[in-house]
């Protein structure tokens, strides 16, 4: 490694971890002031009534005395040594005069500090690069250190900025006398702080690890550009994965678990109560329970669905051509097929009950009766899932080697006995496949209920999706939504995994 | 021999009658957007109309801006299917031809992102593009299907399936790992690519949930979310209603009908879709 190499290597490690402690240090010094001054509020309020004349910190100069005395809002004051003191006013039990204030002193340096700690070790590291002491000789090349210094450098640029604006926002410097500062309730967002530390965190730790494998790649050139080849090709769509998967699935975890109010920034931890809140929600539990009773159609077409294969799987002219129109409603509008199945079930005028009529059968109220509205969902959906369950098993048949089939009949197997004995054990996988997949499917259906039903009548066709679409965008609660996504997503989870099991073959090779 | 030819004639009277239930509805839908608005209202109804009324086409279409409407899908869709296919065939390229390091466990996190239901992203995903403030934007409805993990498994499996000859030919010609993809992969892997585009296709234009909740103006809604709210609107006018759905079905069945070879390849490949 020249000194070259070493020296910016060295400059990358020293940005980012500057940057680190700076980004701890601006956003600790918001959180906890704001944290501290309505900590300081609540004794103020408890203390109110009660104490007859709580003291003033008498050690303050006069001026900021007399803003304690007067200013009803929290307050960073300045005592003489030099410590920082947030205030909270309290009041008579009138709730009239300022008689006294409590104050609260800030820890957020210790708490900064120790924050950075990792980035002191960083900063130790960078200046031993410097001065080049062996032991911490990260051998790095120029272009990987210098690249990292600018990503670095770029990213702790935004961060600190960034926070410096909500810090500012939070205690305006301007207040006219310099060492006061009037505190606005709202903190910066502990989690966009946290995440931009995890982001420099990650970057760093990314950062090192190139280095290190750059290094000992250096014997193999074509090692390294292969890589830096490939990288680039997957560089956009593992952006957008990260983007909008991965980050999302983290970010509903975090949701679900705090206060989500689109009136306010303040999003506190509440633990597990969204999940407790849903648990105790019947229309939840129906919703989960519809869900399942609606997930039932897919057993239902598959048997359908197999019967279709065995029919169309006849060497017969044009053939081909039934194939494509039996997969037509897969691939149809759902939205269009959803309003012509509300017309063909209209009560009144629905071409349905006409046929039931002629045969002097009563009229039903498809979707009007929670008996049948879900039922008449399901038909729907088997009407529109039979194609691609058809198309899977003919599939399936097609494999099966004529021979065995050949050999049973030699053997005296009846058509029945060929279809138990030989075609439904080669078919087993594809089913087990199929229910698992039409299941997970199953509980992505939202057309049709938004179109049909809107969940109703009396919450007969609300499913988890329609809930969670409800919660989060006609009711605003988009916490309790995501801890329901967070149960939906488990449940699915539990089903992949087995279809996954399935595959497993097909995925092997992989 | 009669009777193989009463086999043969039993086996097309059902499959002929399963096709008629399976295309049954949509004749009934055409039936009816051609019927007057009270035509529709008798019992037994009518099944065809006395006098077929194409005005309710033009009429219903006219009714709500739908062509803004075709306009915003026709967006969606093209915007999803470039993603896809640009995303699919790059990445699926480098994991099937590429040994690099990391190769294994960024796999795993591609397998990794398949498991995750994406309905159940919903609710981040919006706060996330809320964030960024593309809520009720262009750029917003097409963000989060422009990469779909499943067509990157299947370009990678197609990829596996091509011979490298002509590859390692081009490289030892001097071409660039650019060059090497762009001239001779991806020509050689058009019917994978017409299968991504396909399925990306048809999943933007059917999809309602998440361009119902990014667009809050009526002038983002796509046709799917048109024709739902036009059902509520014009509640009792069925033939009006039938020809909105008509309308919606056509640009979907036109391109599947089209290109249903490169479907029937997708589905074979159903194992990670």
């Amino acid at each position: 490694m020249t000194r070259g190499e070493r020296r910016a290597a060295a400059l990358a490690t020293l940005l980012w971890s500057v940057a680190t402690i700076g980004v701890a240090w601006h956003a600790l010094h918001g959180i906890d002031h704001a944290a501290r001054s309505r900590e300081a509020l609540a004794r103020a309020h408890a203390l109110q009534g009660r104490a007859p004349s709580p003291a003033f910190p008498m050690h303050l100069d006069v001026r900021e005395l007399s803003a304690l005395q007067q200013d009803e809002r929290p307050l960073i004051v300045h005592d003489p040594d030099g410590s920082e003191l947030v205030t909270a006013p309290v009041k008579d039990a009138d709730d009239w005069e300022i008689i006294g204030a409590v104050g609260l002193y800030s820890r957020w340096r210790e708490m900064a500090i120790s924050t950075a700690l990792p980035s002191f070790a960083a900063l130790l590291v960078a200046i031993g690069l410097m001065v080049g002491v062996r032991a911490v000789r990260t051998v790095g090349p120029r272009v990987a250190a210098v690249g990292a210094g600018a990503l670095f450098g770029a990213a702790a640029a935004a961060t600190t900025l960034q926070l410096r604006d909500a810090v500012v926002a939070l205690a305006p410097r301007a207040a006219a006398p310099p060492a006061l500062e009037r505190l606005a309730l709202a903190p910066p967002s502990l989690a966009f702080t946290g995440l931009l530390l995890a982001l420099l965190a990650v970057s760093g730790a990314l950062a090192v690890a190139t280095i290190h494998w750059h290094a000992a790649q250096a014997e193999r050139p074509a090692r390294v550009r292969e890589t830096l080849g490939a990288w680039s090709f997957i560089a956009p769509s593992l952006a957008h994965l990260l983007v909008f998967t991965i980050a999302p699935v983290g970010f509903l975890l975090w949701i679900s678990v705090h206060d989500w109010d689109l009136l306010s920034s303040d999003r506190p931890f509440v633990g597990l109560a969204h999940f407790r809140e849903i648990a105790h929600d019947p229309l939840f539990w129906r919703a989960l329970r519809n869900g399942l009773v609606y997930a039932l159609y897919v057993p239902v077409t598959m048997v359908a669905a197999l019967g279709a294969a065995l029919v169309l799987d006849q060497p017969l002219r044009g053939i081909k051509l039934l194939r494509v129109v039996v997969f037509l409603p897969y691939v149809a509008s759902t939205v269009a097929v959803a309003l012509v199945w509300q017309w063909l079930l209209h009560r009144d005028f629905g071409l349905l009950n006409a046929a039931l009529a002629t045969l002097h059968l009563p009229r039903v109220d498809w979707l009007g009766n929670p008996a049948t509205a879900l039922p008449a969902l399901m038909l729907v959906s088997a009407w529109g899932q039979l194609g691609y369950m058809m198309v899977v098993y003919l599939a399936g048949l097609q494999a099966i080697p004529q021979s065995l089939i050949e050999a049973a009949r030699l053997d005296g197997a009846d058509a029945w006995q060929r279809f138990r004995l030989v075609v439904w054990p080669m078919l087993r996988p594809v089913s087990t496949y199929l229910l698992l997949t039409g299941i997970i499917w199953s509980f992505h259906g939202f057309t049709l209920v938004y179109v049909m039903t809107e969940g109703g009548p009396a919450h007969a066709t609300d499913v988890l999706v329609y809930r969670i679409y409800q919660t989060a965008w006609e009711f605003r609660r988009f916490d309790v939504a995501a801890a329901m996504s967070v149960v939906l997503c488990g449940l699915l989870l539990v089903l992949t995994a087995l279809q996954w099991r399935t595959v497993k073959g097909e995925a092997a090779d992989a | 021999m009669p009777e193989p030819r009463a086999r043969r004639a039993l086996g097309y009277a059902a499959a002929i009658g399963l096709a008629l239930t399976m295309v049954a509805p949509f004749l009934w839908m055409l039936s009816t957007a051609l019927m007057d608005e009270f035509e529709v209202y008798q019992a037994p109804p009518p099944l065809l109309p006395a006098v077929p009324r194409f005005a309710n086409f033009t009429e219903a279409l006219t009714a709500l801006p739908f062509a803004l409407y075709f306009r915003n899908s026709l967006i969606l869709a093209v915007a999803t299917v470039t993603g896809q296919v640009v995303t699919a065939a790059m990445a699926g390229y480098a994991f099937a031809r590429h040994r690099f390091a990391g190769r294994t466990p960024l796999f795993a996190v591609y397998l990794g992102t398949l498991m995750v239901p994406g309905i159940a992203l919903l609710v981040p995903r919006f706060l996330l593009v809320d964030a960024m403030g593309l809520v009720d934007t262009v750029a917003g409805l097409v963000s989060v299907e422009l990469v779909a993990a499943w067509g990157i498994f299947l370009m990678r499996q197609y990829f596996l399936s091509l011979p490298r000859d002509m590859e390692d030919a081009a490289r030892l010609d001097g071409a660039s790992e650019w060059q090497v993809f762009w001239r001779i992969a991806v020509p050689l892997a058009r019917p994978a690519l017409a299968t991504v585009a396909l399925f990306a296709f048809i999943d933007a234009w059917k999809a309602l949930l998440w361009p119902l909740v990014i667009a809050r103006s009526p002038d983002l809604r796509v046709v799917e979310a048109g024709v739902a709210s036009f059902h509520g609107m014009y509640y009792a006018n069925w033939p009006w209603q039938m020809a909105a759905a008509v309308a919606a079905l056509v640009p979907v069945l036109v391109v599947f009908l089209a290109a249903q070879k490169a479907f029937l390849r997708g589905l074979a490949f159903g194992g990670f879709k």
